[in-house]
This record gives structure tokens, C-alpha cells and sequence, in this order.
């Protein structure tokens, strides 16, 4: 498992948290598990951190939530993405392949200078 | 323990973090749940999975700090949440506009007496401190140690101290001197007019660098160019000149024969009533030298010995002004080695001098910190019962919110919004309030002034931007304390696990610390009640005495230094032949004050010890007794023809010569005085009255010789018997311009000597029953507000008890009875507390009262019988109501 810096962790919490949304209605734990079947196990939040940045989107508006009950009878918040949410979503996904574009010219290039 | 319990344990520590709310919290669970739910399911045993679960969600505290700055985030105008809980305290406040309206005009009284209460001991606290670099400044003077041990501190130095000062002491930047001849007559020459004035400076050119006296009209570099100059107040110009410009205008002194000519060069603005430089004119210290001929000239730099000098120089440190202190004792071995011994230097401080025991010829009452303790003790009481008021009738409108608080709490708010919402709440109350007080305040403070005699001004204070940091801060702190105690009220109330236990407990500690506040108030109340009747017992007491009796119907007329003896008994003549004027006599000036000099003589009563007697001395023509209706125990009083050598003792006198009253009669007495208008002289004692405060009732009575003397001209004391005294001034004036063509006729009641002698427990006396008054109608207004709230909560409970058969007292005792036990309690703690207080206070004086029974029990009765009234108008009207009524729509 990779050791991922808090500040990296916590700019990417929110397309993360956006991106699984995306995919439908979840809550708080589900969310979790979510990211950690993406990542491949490689990304692992302190799960109570979670709460103060679904808070935080919420008050933004770019996600809601409501509390429901599931199907094994557990209240649980769902969150769902707002269209705001989904731009909002958009707009990272420009903003971190525009990083990642940058960052593997860069790599690219450093391998270039290695070797040469 | 079982996991359950575990989980609700981790639930309540989440729960005491003030940013988890229900619903957070309730989130979390569900989380920590499902988390071990899949390790159980994985093969953990519960409790490791609880663990587990545990360790993964992470630090509480972490979270919380992300959680809470969530929620400041969302607290900004933008969002409108503040806006909203404006709304609602304005709603709020409307909904119950009567125990509103009575908590808000608690608040205003409260605030409105706090701030000039405030704004009186900042202005005593500030005294002297306008100067520039005031705490560098000390005054020099000295005390006179007496040939028998006895010392006298004197304000005064001599004239030529300041130079050897300077000379010797390189840290002394620099000194500055001013000179008080006590008295002379101001003439404008052109209108003739002629003035009787005390408030001259003679004063070194560098007077308007050492002190803050900023210049009206003139220019700084004029000021004291010339030994011509003088220098007015704005307020003396006036006087003399009117409307005109007063500029380059000529004034003439006289005094004793001698004169100068002055040209007025500047007006000052009047300088303010916290400082002891408070002249009417400033004229140069060299000018001075005109009025003692030839002879004496030059005299104020020359002579070493110390006279009518006030001396004050800079210093950095405090060593620097030791070796002041230890100069000027070696000059004083060099020049005058006889008298050295009896001098010792007498450094002060300025800023401290309004602090400290008084001494000889001081310029301005000193204060004693206790005035100031005791006003400081008012405010903080007046700020407790005004601060219980609103917190108690805040928390008992508590059931009416409940709903409007569940709701909010449904709709997701966090215990700190709700925290907010009352802090707003409260701050818009509490700002209101202090707006309206500083209002008042601003309006008021005239009127303040004249009662304190002071000359506060408030649009400085305005000016002033700390005072504004320090209102924003002290309103802050106001709202977030009434604020905090209803919100921690009703956030724990509405806490998740709410249960019907968890909610009579809660009800209960309510009450008790309701109870706790209303007790700390009655407390508060009784204090300052007794606090209040004792002082006006202790001020009837000093106004009182034999002198004080007649403060109404004697009049002093000033006849010292406006010519001759013989003038003086010729008016004297006069006036007594006036329809209206029972008696008259020239005496001393009375009541005697310290700064009339010494009246200190040496006696010796030879047939009874070679011993020196230091007893003070009275000259005064033979009506003296008569006029100030003195007692005789023993002997008689002076016959018509002014026996000479005759002499009046009192009591005191008696006393330490070791005699009766009757035994002293005819004792021959000797007088060690070279000053004395017949030299070294034997006197007989012809009559032994009973004591009385010729001086502050502070101060002891000491022996007393009343001599009997035709030639004394102090003041001429004049005892009418008249109901319109302005008929006989007139006739006086009149008589007056006769005998006195070229001076002014000055004259004043008794009672005006006895305000300056008490000025500062006047002061206490006139501002302490109102700020106590107020704060005892604060209190009663929360009272009342609340017996109102509580009665109205109960209607229900009341109707039933009455259809059950409760009589009206039977419900009136019901709803009494808790405050009155509260109130017995509040009085037990304060009624201790004021003994201990006043008596302290009472110490001062050397005449005082005790504080008798009688007078705690009116008080406590005062507070009883006022608290029932409050309290019965809307219990009985309770009691008495058709429960009917109260019951019906059920």
C-alpha cells in the first residue's frame, strides 16, 4: 500500500468522493469501500475523515442527502450528486488529467535526461 | 461489558464534542456498524471487530476540528443563517414583549449606571495623567518635624530648592516652581471693576511645558515673555472681561498696598477637574517679587527656608530622586545646620498625590482608594443582578422554545448553531441595551456633573477609540455569557438520548441554579441597601455637630486682608443693629480646614507642669459662643466688654490637664507665642465648654483655647433669624460699601464650608443611593418578570389545585414560598457581607456610627416587604382567577 501525503489525500477526496457518486446514490461506509476497490487497496482513508468532506460538498450544494432505510432495515444517509456536483465533477476531471498530462511530460522527460 | 454498552460509551464521548450533532453522530454509528458487521464476517470476534472498526474511523478529535470548521463555514452572512437568527430573536423578542421589554429595560438601567460609573473612576484614576510625561514628574516638599516629635507633612517647598536640585542632581531634567500668595485683588481698569482672588500662579515661564494647559486664544511664545504677562482662563476672562477679546487687555494687582500691572497675553481652556493645577491666572514667579518692596527682593530664589513654594521637577528613576532627598539634606546642613534636624524632604509622586493621606496646604481633596473600590463593588453588583435577570428569564421561557429548537435540530442544525443562534440573540439584546445606555449616558452626563460637582467631559471620552474597543469587548463578553448559560440549556436538553429521568434531573438542577441566581441577586440587593443607609447615617452624622446646626442661618462674610482690625469691628457694629441678625462674631474661619495654617500654639499651665501643651487656638471676640451656640459645662462665657487674657477651654483641654471642669476655672495659663499681638501673655480661664468639631469629623477634637481678642479680623460669622436671609445680605452689602469702599463684598453660608469639607463622601452620599436604587429596581423588575412567567407556566396546575380546594392563600403560599426561602437565604449571605464592608468603610472616621440592628432589620424588612408586593401582584391575581378559565379549552 502506497503512503499517499495528507494534502494529496485530501485534494483528491473530492472528485473521488464526486466520481462514485456519480455511479448512483451511496453512503458513508459504502463510499469507502468503494474507493478502496478502486484504488486496489492502495488508497486508504481514515474512515471518520469522510464525514467532514461529504458535510462539506453538501454545504457546497454539489452533493444531498437524505436518511433512508435499506433493505436489511439499517437507517443509513445517502448522498446523491447534484447537477452542480456533476459540473463541478467535470471540471476536476479536466483539471487533474491536465495535471496528470503535465506531470508525465515531466517523468518523461527526466527519463529522457537519466538516460541519455 | 458488552459491546453494546461499549458502542454507546464511544457514542456519549462523541457526543461531548460540541460539532458531533445527532445526526453526525447517529451517521457515524451506522458506519461503525456496518464496518464490523463485514468483520465479523471476515472471522473477528465482536469486540475485535469493535476495535477494529474503532481504530479505522480514526481520531474523534481530528474529525471534529474538520467538522467544526464545516460549520464555521456555513456561518457566514452569505448563507443567510445569520440573518435568519436575527429574525428570529426578533421574533422572539416580540412574542413576549413585556418580560422582554422588563429584561431589556434591566439591561439599560444596569448598563447606563455601569458606564458612568465607569466613566467617574476612569476620570479619578486619569488624575494628573494628562500631563505630558506625568509619570516622570514628583512634587517636592517637606515635613516639619516638631520639638516634641510630632510631624507635619506640608505641600510646599522653599523657592530656591529647585535651583540647588538641578544643580546637584545631574538626572533632574528639569524642575518648575510656582508660587501661592493665598489672596490679592484683580481691577480691570476700565470697567473698575474689582475681584477677590485666590487662584493666582506665580509661576516659572516653562509652567505650560510641565503642564497641560492648552492655550484658547494667544500664542505659546507670548505667554509669560514679560513680567508683565498673565495668563487667564477662559472661564476668569469671562468673568472680567465679558464678551471682549481679552487679548492685549491690562489688568492691575493689589494686594497689601503693592501692585503690578499686567497685560493679558493668553486664555487657557479651563483645565479639567482631575488635576490639582486648576488656576484662575498665571502670571511670572519674578513678577511676584514686586509685591515685597526692596527690601525682600529676590527673596523666592534666595532663601532657603521653606515658604509658599510648590516645587516639582522631572525625574527618570527612582534613584535619581534619591539623591534629590539626600542633596537637599546636605544643603540644608550647610546652611541653615539649626534647622536641618527639623526638616526632612517629602518626595511624591503626581500622579499619586490624589491617592494619598492628605497633607498640609494640599491644593485638591485627596481620594481614598476605598471610594473608588466601593463604586467599582456597585457596578460589579449592578452587573450580577442585571446579568441573572436575563439569563433567569431567558431559561424560563425555555418550555415555550422547545419546539422551535426541536424543529431547528430536525432540520440538521449542529449544537454550535444553536450556540450561535442564542449568542445572536443575546447580542442583539445586549447591544440594543448598551446603544440606549450610552444614549442616556451621553445625555445625561450634565446633570451627572453637577452631582458630583465635576466637569467630566464626554465628547472626549467619545473621541477616545479605546473606550469604543473597550464597550465592543465588554458588550461581547455580556452577550456571549447571557448567550452561553441558554444554549448549554437547551443543547443538552435536546441531546439524542433523551429520557424522562435524564429530564426531571435536568428540571431540577435548573431550579437550583435559577435559585443560586436569585439568591447571588437578593444578596447583591441587601448590601447594597445597608451600604446605602449607612452612609447616609454616617453622612447626618458629620453634617451634623454643634457648627453644623446652624449651616442654614450663619453667614461668613470674608473680612481678613480687606483692611484694618478697627474696619472690621466697626462693620461688625453695624450689622448688628440690623432687624433680622441675632448675633454676630470675628473669629476664625469655620469649620476649620487644613489649608488655614497652623492654629497650633504652645501652652503652659504653670501651676499645674512645666510640660509644654501643643493645643490649638481661637482668636475671637466675645460673641463667639454665643453665635455658634456652644455649651458652657463650667464658668461663663466672655462678658459684652471682651474681657482681654480671658480664655474659653473645652473639654478636651480640661481633659489633659488632668482637671475638672469646674477645678479649672480661674487656672492662669501662658501663651508661648512671639507672633502673638501682645507678645508672650497670661491668660485666665473663665468658662469650660462642652466639645465640638471645629474641624472634619475625620480628624480628632483636640484641646482648644478660645481667646478672647478685639483686634481678630478672619471672617465676620453672622447668625440671622429670618426666613428670607437675601433682605439682610443686601443690607450687609450695602453696609459693606461703606466701611469697604474698594473691596468686594464676599459672603457665604455655612453649609457651603461644610460641602467642601465632606466633598468626597458628598459624592459617595449622592451617587451611591442612586446607583443602589437602580440596582435594587433591576432586581425587583427580574423578579416581578419572573414570578409573571412562572405564574403563567403554572395556570393549569393552579386551576386544578383551586377546583381540587386550595384556597387563594393556600396558592399564594404554593408560589411564595420557594422565594422567600431563597430570599432568607440571600440575605443570610449578605447581610454579613455588608456588616464586614461598611464597617470597614465606617473606620475612616474617627466620629462614626455603628451599624445598629435596627438598621439591618429595616433594611431586610425593606427587601421583604417590596419583594412580597412584586411577587403578590401576579400571584394573587393568579390565585384569585376562575380556574375556569384556566382550564377550559382542554
Amino acid at each position: 500500500m502506497l503512503n499517499f501525503s495528507k494534502s494529496l489525500i485530501a485534494a483528491s477526496s473530492k472528485p473521488l468522493i464526486l466520481g462514485i457518486l456519480k455511479e448512483g446514490k451511496s453512503y458513508g461506509y459504502r463510499i469507502i469501500q468503494r474507493v478502496k476497490e478502486i484504488s486496489g487497496g492502495q488508497l486508504e482513508w481514515s474512515d471518520g475523515m469522510l464525514y467532514p468532506v461529504l458535510h462539506r460538498l453538501e454545504k457546497e450544494g454539489l452533493i444531498q442527502s437524505q436518511w433512508m432505510q435499506s433493505d436489511e432495515g439499517r437507517h443509513r444517509k445517502y448522498y446523491v450528486i447534484t447537477e452542480e456536483g456533476k459540473k463541478a465533477l467535470l471540471q476536476e476531471e479536466m483539471h487533474w488529467n491536465k495535471l496528470n498530462e503535465v506531470m508525465e511530460n515531466l517523468w518523461s522527460l527526466n527519463n529522457n535526461t537519466s538516460t541519455s | 461489558m458488552k459491546t453494546q454498552d461499549r458502542i454507546n460509551q464511544w457514542k456519549k464521548r462523541l457526543r461531548s464534542h460540541s460539532h458531533f450533532d445527532d445526526g453526525m453522530i447517529a451517521e457515524m454509528e451506522t458506519h461503525l456498524l456496518d464496518q464490523m458487521e463485514d468483520l465479523i464476517h471476515q472471522g473477528m470476534s465482536e469486540p475485535e471487530a469493535f476495535e477494529e472498526a474503532l481504530n479505522r474511523i480514526g481520531d474523534i478529535g481530528q474529525i471534529g476540528k474538520q467538522e467544526k470548521q464545516v460549520q464555521l463555514r456555513s456561518t457566514g452572512f452569505a448563507n443567510g443563517l445569520f440573518l435568519n437568527f436575527t429574525k428570529t430573536a426578533r421574533r422572539q423578542f416580540s412574542q413576549n414583549i413585556v418580560l422582554n421589554g422588563i429584561n431589556m429595560l434591566g439591561l439599560v438601567l444596569a448598563f447606563t449606571a455601569i458606564l458612568f460609573i465607569a466613566l467617574n473612576v476612569n476620570d479619578e484614576l486619569n488624575y494628573e495623567k494628562h500631563h505630558p510625561a506625568s509619570d516622570e514628574i514628583y512634587r517636592l516638599a517637606y515635613t516639619q518635624v516638631f520639638e516634641n516629635g510630632e510631624k507635619e507633612e506640608r505641600a510646599f517647598s522653599s523657592g530656591n530648592w529647585s535651583g540647588i536640585v538641578t544643580d546637584r542632581v545631574a538626572g533632574v531634567s528639569s524642575t518648575f516652581r510656582f508660587l501661592n500668595l493665598s489672596y490679592g485683588f484683580i481691577e480691570n481698569p476700565k470697567t473698575q471693576g474689582f475681584f477677590y482672588e485666590e487662584g493666582i500662579y506665580w509661576s516659572d515661564e516653562n509652567i505650560f511645558d510641565f503642564l497641560n494647559l492648552p492655550l484658547k486664544h494667544g500664542r505659546k511664545a507670548d505667554q509669560l515673555n514679560s513680567l508683565n504677562s498673565i495668563v487667564l482662563t477662559e472661564k476668569t476672562a469671562q468673568k472680567i472681561f465679558g464678551t471682549d477679546n481679552p487679548i492685549g487687555q491690562q489688568l492691575n494687582y493689589n494686594r497689601q498696598g503693592n501692585s503690578v500691572n499686567f497685560v493679558v497675553t493668553g486664555v487657557i481652556y479651563d483645565p479639567p477637574t482631575n488635576s490639582q493645577f486648576r488656576p484662575d491666572y498665571i502670571a511670572h514667579i519674578q513678577a511676584a517679587q514686586g509685591i515685597y518692596g526692596e527690601r525682600n527682593r529676590g527673596w523666592v530664589d534666595r532663601n532657603p527656608n521653606p515658604g509658599y513654594v510648590f516645587t516639582y521637577f522631572k525625574a527618570p528613576n527612582k534613584e535619581t530622586v534619591e539623591q534629590v532627598e539626600s542633596e537637599l539634606s546636605k544643603y540644608w546642613q550647610e546652611v541653615m545646620p539649626q534647622r536641618a534636624d527639623r526638616l526632612e524632604s517629602l518626595i511624591t509622586p503626581l500622579t499619586h498625590i490624589h491617592f494619598n493621606e492628605p497633607v498640609k496646604w494640599e491644593m485638591d481633596n485627596p481620594i481614598s482608594m476605598s471610594y473608588l473600590y466601593g463604586l467599582i463593588g456597585i457596578a460589579a453588583f449592578i452587573l450580577i443582578i442585571a446579568l441573572t435577570n436575563f439569563v433567569n428569564l431567558t431559561t424560563a421561557q425555555a418550555g415555550k422554545r422547545q419546539k422551535e429548537i426541536g424543529l431547528r435540530k430536525t432540520l440538521g442544525s449542529s449544537k454550535f448553531q444553536l450556540k450561535l443562534q442564542f449568542f445572536l440573540e443575546s447580542f442583539w439584546s445586549v447591544l440594543l441595551a448598551m446603544l440606549i445606555a450610552v444614549a442616556l449616558v451621553v445625555i445625561l452626563t450634565p446633570e451627572f456633573n453637577k452631582l458630583i460637582d465635576k466637569r467630566i467631559d464626554i465628547f472626549q471620552v467619545l473621541n477616545t477609540p479605546n473606550n469604543y474597543i473597550a464597550l465592543i469587548l465588554f458588550t461581547l463578553f455580556i452577550s456571549s455569557v447571557c448567550g452561553q448559560l441558554p444554549a448549554q440549556y437547551f443543547t443538552r436538553k435536546l441531546s439524542k438520548n433523551f429520557s424522562i429521568n435524564s429530564f426531571l434531573k435536568e428540571k431540577r438542577e435548573k431550579t437550583k441554579s435559577r435559585n443560586m441566581l436569585v439568591i447571588v441577586q437578593f444578596a447583591a440587593a441587601i448590601i447594597l441597601i445597608i451600604s446605602t443607609l449607612t452612609i447616609f447615617q454616617q453622612l447626618q452624622l458629620i453634617n451634623g455637630g454643634t457648627l453644623a446646626t446652624h449651616r442654614n442661618s450663619i453667614i461668613g462674610v470674608r473680612t481678613s486682608r480687606m483692611g484694618s482690625a478697627a474696619q472690621a469691628q466697626k462693620f461688625r457694629q453695624e450689622i448688628e443693629t440690623l432687624a433680622g441678625v441675632s448675633s454676630s462674631t470675628l473669629g476664625m474661619h469655620l469649620p476649620r480646614q487644613s489649608d488655614f495654617g497652623r492654629i497650633n500654639t504652645k501652652y503652659f499651665a504653670p501651676s499645674i507642669s512645666q510640660d509644654p501643651l501643643y493645643w490649638n487656638k481661637f482668636d475671637a471676640d466675645g460673641d463667639f459662643a454665643k453665635t455658634f451656640d456652644l455649651e458652657f459645662v463650667a464658668g461663663r462665657d466672655f462678658r459684652d466688654d471682651y474681657e482681654l487674657h480671658s480664655l474659653i477651654l473645652n473639654e478636651q483641654a480640661v481633659d489633659q490637664l488632668g482637671l475638672t471642669a469646674d477645678e479649672a476655672i480661674g487656672l492662669v495659663m501662658e501663651e508661648d507665642s512671639i507672633n502673638y499681638v501682645f507678645g508672650r501673655s497670661n491668660g485666665q480661664v473663665i468658662g469650660v465648654v462642652k466639645d465640638f468639631n471645629y474641624k472634619s469629623m475625620k480628624e480628632r477634637i483636640e484641646p482648644l483655647v478660645i481667646c478672647a481678642n478685639t483686634l481678630v479680623e478672619g471672617a465676620l460669622s453672622v447668625k440671622l433669624e429670618t426666613s428670607d436671609p437675601m433682605v439682610q445680605i443686601s443690607q450687609m452689602e450695602e453696609k459693606w460699601k461703606s466701611i469697604y469702599p474698594q473691596r468686594p463684598f464676599e459672603f457665604w453660608f455655612l453649609d457651603k464650608e461644610f460641602e467642601r469639607l465632606y466633598q468626597q463622601e458628598r459624592r459617595l452620599g449622592s451617587l451611591i443611593p442612586i446607583f443602589s436604587g437602580l440596582a435594587i429596581t433591576v432586581a425587583l423588575l427580574g423578579l416581578f418578570a419572573l414570578t409573571a412567567f412562572i405564574v403563567n407556566t403554572r395556570k393549569k396546575e393552579i386551576g386544578i389545585r383551586k377546583v381540587l380546594g386550595s384556597s387563594v392563600s393556600d396558592i399564594f403560599i404554593l408560589l411564595g414560598k420557594q422565594y422567600f426561602l431563597i430570599l432568607f437565604v440571600g440575605l443570610m449571605i449578605g447581610v454579613p457581607v455588608a456588616f464586614l464592608t461598611m464597617n470597614e468603610w465606617l473606620n475612616e472616621f474617627t466620629y462614626r456610627v455603628n451599624i445598629s440592628a435596627g438598621l439591618v432589620l429595616i433594611s431586610v424588612l425593606f427587601i421583604f416587604t417590596v419583594s412580597f408586593l412584586t411577587i403578590s401582584i401576579k400571584t394573587v391575581r393568579a390565585a384569585k382567577a376562575n380556574p375556569v378559565d384556566s382550564l377550559k379549552y382542554e
